[in-house]
This record gives structure tokens, sequence and C-alpha cells, in this order.
């Protein structure tokens, strides 16, 4: 083959593997291969460079699975057969032969994050991550998010975004600031209450995670707010913002300077026959006791709750207290309570040393405890802990308990639930309308050094305070 | 025997032979129907063929060798079942001929040394060249993508990718001569 003819096969070849030959370009290629054995070894190597290309590419996992079933070769263990159970061969065979799932497509990339701390996602979160459909939860910080489409996506946490594709993405809660290139004109922000399409503009909507309020603000462009129920539709130019709330769309008006996006969660929510306070409401409050702990591992944003391992001398225990504020519900008017708890990691201690944690909720029935002040509450004062010395008890005659929830091992974050009868009899027992509700780990270490968990406090800057929904009669 | 059900050891060996030649067997895929994503689909109906008839292997011959009759099958039927005109494919003659070829390449070694000298070729690649062939064969992305992520027009993607892999194979083959 002369080099012209080699050049013109290799393209030809290129082609090929692009899938972008017209039938007179693979009529070409047919000769020029049928002309010489030459010409078949240069297309079969130049084709073998591709396929190896991709195959040491994704053979990331291809790889993993290889090592699985080195163990499996006969020829290095042939003690294998009476190690296995049979129903683990044909376990392994079913792996092999099932049709893996395609691997999504990614249409986006993570390009920077600031002090971001994420809660379980089911994405990559690393600088520079491709990203494919999925949910993404931003804890704090920043979080910039690279569309493909030209469309670029400022999360500030917290806040939870779903992507669905290059051109749509649904912001369950929290703010995201968007820049949409002329490219990606169309893009779509989706929440739960409405549907905010860009027309080419940088524009922030902000999502409360609770009700799905959505408020949207212009910087600049044009921006339109869809009622998905009704289709009704406003347009918002540069400085003008809107506000969906309740049924249909808000007013446009103009933006403020500094806007309020984050609710302080110091107000009563009602949704349906639901009402949910926080302990930032009324006279609510929270707090944590603790032993002797070292000094820097104390914290105001922070309900820290540890059961230390019991020694010869008081190990570090710490117990968190939370009170709410019942006055707008009268006794026995709640059918249904949940206290709702935002985990979060402190660094502190080794998850390691710690099984799956079991916590214990108590309410505190001698109501003349409820009045425990923020800062002064001790150890030795906190009402139905005097005297106690462990980390997992209170005084009996003081609580009652209202059940237990589970953190599996190495869950640090995350929101974890009580409900049920006892709570719901406890609230609506409750005579001073001022619930104290005390929580400890029943789970202690196994050995020094474990974990502290921690919960949001209603002090804390980004994440959401304790909070206890009640569903009235 | 075909009634007869596939003993442990049995399905242990066929596990073995598959995870020791899958990827090998991947490649021989790709080499002939140039689509990673069929190659893929193709592989994983012969992995289900080649269970069905591993009765009829001789534990101890040439697993791979057996392996790619069936697959070469596989990539024909394929082929046939393709919405795509047979005119803007190469024809089932040309196409066992470019398997003759590759039989012969695997018979002589002749990649074993050939994808040493590849992957000190991507080695040599400027990183944004890398970058361009990573974000092609390792996330699989449509040349529409990646002209969305570099800001690039797909035309200009397309040449790059055709250029680079030109001068893959050219410096492959320079390695090859030097050595």
């Amino acid at each position: 083959m002369n080099p012209d003819q080699k050049n013109r096969l290799l393209e030809l070849a290129n082609g090929h593997i692009e899938q972008k030959l017209s039938a007179d370009e693979i009529s070409e290629l047919e000769a020029l291969l049928d002309s010489s054995a030459e010409a078949r070894r240069i297309f079969t190597d130049f084709m073998h460079d591709h396929a190896s290309l991709h195959w040491d590419h994704i053979s990331a996992t291809e790889e993993e699975n290889i090592e699985d079933f080195e163990v499996y070769r006969p020829s290095r263990l042939p003690s294998l057969p009476q190690l296995l159970a049979a129903a683990a061969v044909v376990a392994l065979l079913a792996l092999v032969l099932i049709r893996p799932e395609a691997a999504p497509e990614s249409f986006a990339t993570m390009e920077t994050t600031e002090a971001a701390r994420w809660e379980s996602s089911n994405l990559p979160t690393g600088d520079g991550s491709r990203l494919n459909a999925g949910e993404l939860r931003l804890s704090e910080g920043l979080a910039t998010i690279a569309f493909d489409s030209g469309a670029t996506v400022v999360l500030e946490g917290p806040a939870q975004l779903e992507l669905i594709d290059s051109m749509n993405c649904l912001l369950k809660g929290g703010t995201a600031v968007t820049e949409v290139e002329e490219s990606a004109q169309g893009f779509r922000i989706e929440t739960p209450r409405a549907n905010v399409i860009d027309h080419g503009t940088r524009f922030v909507v902000n999502v409360d995670p609770r009700s799905g309020a959505t408020k949207t603000q212009v910087f600049e462009g044009l921006v339109e707010v869809q009622d998905p129920s009704s289709d009704e539709s406003v347009e918002l130019h540069t400085g003008q913002r809107n506000f969906v709330a309740g049924e249909g769309l808000g007013e446009v008006g103009d933006s403020p300077e500094e806007g309020t996006w984050s609710s302080r969660e110091d107000k009563l929510i009602r949704e349906g026959n639901w009402r949910t306070i926080s302990t930032a409401y009324g006279d609510g409050t929270d707090g944590y006791v603790h032993t002797f702990a070292p000094a820097d591992h104390i914290s105001n944003e922070l309900l820290l709750i540890k059961n230390g391992k019991n020694s010869a001398r008081m190990p570090p225990h710490r117990k968190a207290y939370l009170r709410f504020d019942l006055s707008r519900f009268a006794p026995d008017s709640i059918e249904e309570a949940e206290l709702s708890l935002q985990f979060t990691p402190t660094g502190w201690g080794l998850a390691s040393l710690l099984s799956d944690s079991v916590f214990e909720v108590f309410g505190l029935t001698d109501d003349s405890g409820d009045d425990w002040v923020y800062g002064e509450a001790d150890w030795e004062t906190a009402p139905g802990n005097e005297g106690i010395q462990t980390g997992n008890e209170l005084n009996p005659e003081k609580v009652v308990s209202l059940g237990t929830f589970t953190l599996p091992r190495g869950a640090q974050s995350g929101v974890f639930q009580l409900d049920g009868a006892l709570l719901t009899q406890f609230l609506n027992e409750d005579q001073n309308r001022l619930a104290t509700l005390i929580i400890v780990r029943q789970t202690s270490e196994n050995e020094a050094g474990g974990l502290v968990h921690a919960i949001a406090s209603k002090r804390h800057p980004t994440l959401p305070a304790p909070s206890l929904s009640v569903k009235l009669r | 025997m075909d009634s007869e059900p596939p003993t442990d050891e049995r399905t242990e060996a066929f596990l073995g032979l598959l995870g020791e030649h899958e990827k090998k067997l991947g490649i021989y895929v790709t080499g002939l129907i140039a689509c990673p994503q069929d190659a893929q689909d193709i592989l994983q109906e012969g992995k289900i063929i080649m269970w069905r008839q591993f009765h009829k292997f001789e534990l101890g011959t040439n697993f791979p060798a057996w392996a790619r009759k069936i697959l070469f099958h596989q990539i024909l039927s394929y082929r046939r079942q393709s919405k795509r005109h047979p005119s803007e494919r190469l024809s089932d003659r040309m196409l066992e001929l470019l398997s003759e070829e590759s039989e012969t390449a695997i018979r002589e070694q002749r990649w074993i040394k050939r994808e040493a000298a590849l992957k000190e070729c991507v080695l040599k690649l400027p990183d944004d060249h890398r970058e361009i062939l990573q974000m092609r064969y390792r996330d699989e992305s449509s040349i529409e993508s990646i002209s969305h992520r570099t800001d690039r027009t797909e035309g200009a993607i397309y040449r790059l990718l055709s250029r680079l892999r030109k001068n893959l194979f050219e410096c492959v083959e320079q390695e090859l001569t030097e050595a």
C-alpha cells in the first residue's frame, strides 16, 4: 500500500468506528480491504487499538470481576468444590450471565466544591467527577455543577438536587443559583410547587424543603415560572421575583437587596392537619449535658450524644435535651406525632468502634424540670439525670421511655425519626405544655475512643433544628 | 448429555475460563463490530450461548478459540437483526476475512506486544488529548457531549479523534519496529 492509500484506509476506518460512513464510503473501504492482505492487517490492527482503548478503560469494574473469579479457577484451588455450596456457584453463574445494566450516561460535571459536606448522595461528589442521573444532598458549603448543555448550577447547602438530564433537574430543597448559556436555553428546574424555565439568564431558585414553597429571583435575563397543576405561567425579567407557596402562582415583585433564602424555622408550619414546630419555636430550646470531655470537643451548634465505655474512671458521656413548646396544641388534641432529628458527623471518635447504634428517647414526666436553661443545665443538675453516672440511664421516677431508633454502623448523618403511641400519649398528657425529650445512646462503644454522635441544634447555621410534627384530631 | 445439568466442577471451570478470557473476547468482538456498546451486547448474548454449549467443550483444549467461533456467529446474527441497511456495513464475506486476520494476529501473538506499545503511546499524549480519549472511551461520551464539554464543534472533535487514533496507530507501529 502506498502512504496515500494507507492514510485513506485509516480515515475510513475512523469513520467506521464512529459509524459515520456513507454507503459509497463503505464500498470504498470494502474494495480497499479486498485489494490486499496488508490492508486487512492494518485495518484489523487499527480496530484492535480502538477495542483495547475501550476495554482497558472500562475495565475498572471488569477487572474487579475477574479478580473475584480468580479464586474459582480450579487449577489454583482444587479443593474449592468441597468448600463451596452448590447454591453459591449457581449464584455466581447468574451474576456472570445476567446482562449488566448499561452504564448510565453522564451529562454533567461536579466542577468545584467549596467547604462542601455531603450527605448520602448516590453520585460522586469529588471535584471533576462526571455525573449521571441521581440525587445530590449537600448539607453545607457550595457545589458548582456544570451541565453539558451549558447550564451551570451553584448549589448552596443545605440543598437536595436530583439530576435528570442535561436540561432538567429537580430542586427538592435549598438554593440553586443558575447561569445558563445560550446553548441551554429552556433549561428547567422543577420544584415540588413550580417549574422554573430559563430563557438565557442568571437566576436563583430557593425551595423550602418542608412545604416545597418556591422563590425565584432573576438577576439578569428572562425566566418563566410555571404552575404544573394549571399550566399557568408568569414571566420574570431582570430584577423581578416570584414566590409560589399556596395555590397558584404568586405575584411578580421587585427583588429586595438581600433576600431571605433560608427559613429560620421559628414558626409553626401547617400542612393539612399536620403542624410542625422545631426547638426554635416559642419557649422551645435544646442542648446537651456531658461528663468531662476534651476541651475542644464541645459545640454550640450540635447536640452531642455518646455512651462511653465504662471503666475505672468515668468516661465521657453525653445526652441531648430537647424542649418543645406545645402551647398551641391542647392536651389530648394530638392524634399522631413524629420527632425528626438531623444527625451530622462530628469527626470525633471512631465509627469502627461501634456496632449499629440504638438511641432511646425519653420524655420528662416531672414537669417541674421543664424550665431548664440552655447553657446552665449540666450533668449533675439536668432534670432526670440527677445522680446518674451512666451514659444510657436516667432517673426512672422522672422519665418515661418513648421508644428507640437505630443508626446503622458507620452512618453519621441523615434524618432519623421516632413516632408511635408512646410519644403521642406523652405529648397529650403533658400538663404545662412544655415537653422535654432526652435522647441517649443505648449502644456503648466496644472500646474507649468510639464515635460521638451529633444532632443539629436550633443554633446550627444550615441544618434543620430538631422538629416535632403532630397531626391534630 | 444435553439434558444433564452441569456439575459444580464444570460450572466452576466455565466461570474460571470466562473470567480469564472475557476481556480478550470483548476486544475481539469490538474489533469486528466497531461499536463498543454493540460489542458488549454481543458478548453478553455469546456468554449465555457458551454456557449452554459448554458440555460440548473439551476441557484442556483452547477455550478462547472455541468461544470466538460462537461469538463470530453471534456477530453475524446481530448484524442481520440490525435495522441498518446491508449497504451501510461491510459484507459478511469481508467480516470473515477480517476474523481470519484476527485469528492470525492472535496465533502470532502480535497483539500482546501491540497492547503494551499502545499503553506507552497513550502516556506520551499531551494531557488535553488524553482527556478527549478518556471522554470517548472511559466515559463513553458521545461526540456531541464531548463537543459541549470542551466548547468545540462536533466536526472538530470528530477530526481530533480521527487524528489521535491515527497518531496512536503510527506511534505503536514505530514502537514495534524499534523494539
